[in-house]
């Protein structure tokens, strides 16, 4: 079973923010926006999204430069761009404890995905629907089960791991980004789906909810 | 009211009934049918009048970025000067919206106010188009005088609160916290719903340069606890956004300490 611990609304001086600790591995997310743009990134009739990906240590490069692309996709189809045209918003994910092995990103890119989900409810930027991010390893033992936010060790144990992004609207699911890694067939990789959705779902009631509603608690505390 | 994400049913059934929707409440453009969907985390809260025949719905949430709505009441600095208008910031980093010299209360070409960079206005929102350059004015808009809008005086004292909690200050006359500091002192207050407060109590905080020969019988004294003074309550008024209504009163006898 994995740890989970979630806080929204932790930087005093950002617009949203989230720190995001899973099985010992920390990431901080920090939303600013909308605001102004920079000329050069201004887009007439929708959002400019600026997201930046900073490693535990050192400078960032072509590694971490993946992972913005990935996450900026992702994010273009879930922000309401054209609420704020013209306008920028930023995105910035600061690991602070990550299994660093630089061929796998597989649990920094899930890290990733959740924390800016919080951190973008906290700032209050206008989004089509809910998002839920979840890893699945497959053990090289045949016929053991799938484990969800596996430890690195257990990745590079793996036969495959994969990283599942689900949309969650009225309950309805679907897949909006899937990095997999590792040998599998694709009546298996059907099974990871199933399996990755009822966990997405999961964690969209039990943990997402609870998060927010805790956040909305402690901004409304004075309204008796 | 209930806890509402994005993406989640809403349950409001908009045929047989007029619907008007607020914050955090988006109809997808373009699409025939009348699809409302949550955009934002909040609390859900819905009005409907006694006729069941329209009703009002929008997500209460809390944002630290202020997006401006036609007839907001805002509090802006000047931070450029033109001919024929004022560029005004409302927050850090926001793009900056003009303020013409005509949204004044008697303005003309030859009567123009008289504005410098860094004074700071009471305004109104009075056009906001995602696509164009947001517009403010500085008038009451039913009656053209000037309705508690203008510039703010500098012997006050601005401060930056949330976002919700300003927009409670504002609307909810049954709110307690400016009650409750009226017990302690005599205040004068412009609430800007961008999350700004402007405050000042007595004569408010005295202006560097302006020396006091004007009302010389006023002493150094009297300037130093009206300056205590509106710093308490800009301290009480910051501080209540922390806690639940019953500690209000702990935390301004606790702010009003030794005054």
């Amino acid at each position: 079973m994995s740890s989970l611990e979630v806080h929204a609304g932790v930087l005093g001086n950002s617009d949203g923010s989230c720190l995001y600790v899973v099985n010992g591995n920390k990431v901080i997310t920090s939303v600013v926006g909308p605001i102004e743009a920079k000329a050069r990134q201004e887009l007439p009739q929708t959002v400019s999204l600026e997201v930046v990906v900073r490693p535990v240590t050192g400078l960032s490069n072509s590694r971490e430069k993946l992972l913005e692309e990935k996450i900026r996709n992702l994010l273009q189809n879930i922000i309401i761009g054209f609420k704020y045209p013209r306008q920028t918003i930023q995105v910035v994910v600061q690991f602070l404890i990550a299994d660093g092995r630089p061929e796998y990103t597989a649990l920094e890119l899930n890290m990733a995905i959740n924390s800016a989900f919080y951190a973008l409810v906290d700032a209050g930027v206008a989004m089509y629907k809910s998002f839920v991010s979840t890893v699945v390893a497959v053990p090289p033992e045949q016929g053991s089960s799938l484990i969800f936010d596996p430890s690195m060790e257990q990745i590079v144990a793996s036969k495959s791991h994969h990283v599942v992004t689900y949309s969650v609207e009225h309950d309805e699911c679907k897949i909006i980004l899937l990095e997999s890694n590792g040998l599998f067939e694709m009546k298996e990789l059907k099974n990871i789906l199933d399996a990755a959705k009822i966990q997405c779902l999961t964690v969209h009631e039990d943990v997402q909810r609870d998060v927010i509603e805790s956040k909305l608690q402690q901004d409304y505390i004075w309204k008796s | 009211m209930s806890v509402i994400l994005p993406g989640d049913d809403l349950g409001i059934s908009t045929d047989q009934i007029e619907t008007s929707i607020g914050p955090g409440i988006y109809k997808v453009p373009g699409i025939k049918d009348t699809k409302l969907i949550p955009i934002n985390g909040g609390l859900l809260n819905i009005q409907r009048n006694k006729q069941g025949t329209r009703q009002a719905a929008h997500l209460e949430s809390n944002s630290r970025r202020y997006i401006p709505q036609v007839s907001d009441m805002v509090i802006g600095t000047i931070v450029g000067v033109y001919a024929e208008y004022y560029k005004v910031l409302l927050q850090n980093f926001l793009s900056n919206v003009t303020l013409s010299v005509m949204a004044f209360p008697n303005a003309t070409k030859k009567n123009r106010p008289n504005l410098r960079q860094g004074q700071c206005v009471y305004a109104r929102v009075s056009s906001y188009i995602p696509d164009l350059e947001t517009e403010l004015e500085c008038f009451d808009l039913s009656t053209g005088k000037d309705g508690g809008f203008g510039l703010l005086d500098e012997s006050g004292y601005i401060f930056d609160v949330e976002l919700n909690y300003a927009r409670e200050l504002l609307f909810n006359p049954g709110f307690l916290v400016l009650e409750k500091l009226s017990t302690k002192c005599m205040f004068e207050i412009a609430i800007g719903i961008n999350g700004k407060i402007w405050l000042k109590c007595g004569d408010g905080v005295p202006i560097p340069g302006k020396s006091t020969d004007e009302d010389s019988d006023k002493m150094d004294v009297d300037y130093v606890k009206d300056l205590k003074t509106t710093l308490a309550a800009a301290n009480y008024i910051k501080q209540c956004q922390k806690v639940s209504p019953e500690q209000f009163d702990k935390v301004l006898a606790a702010s009003f300490k030794g005054l």
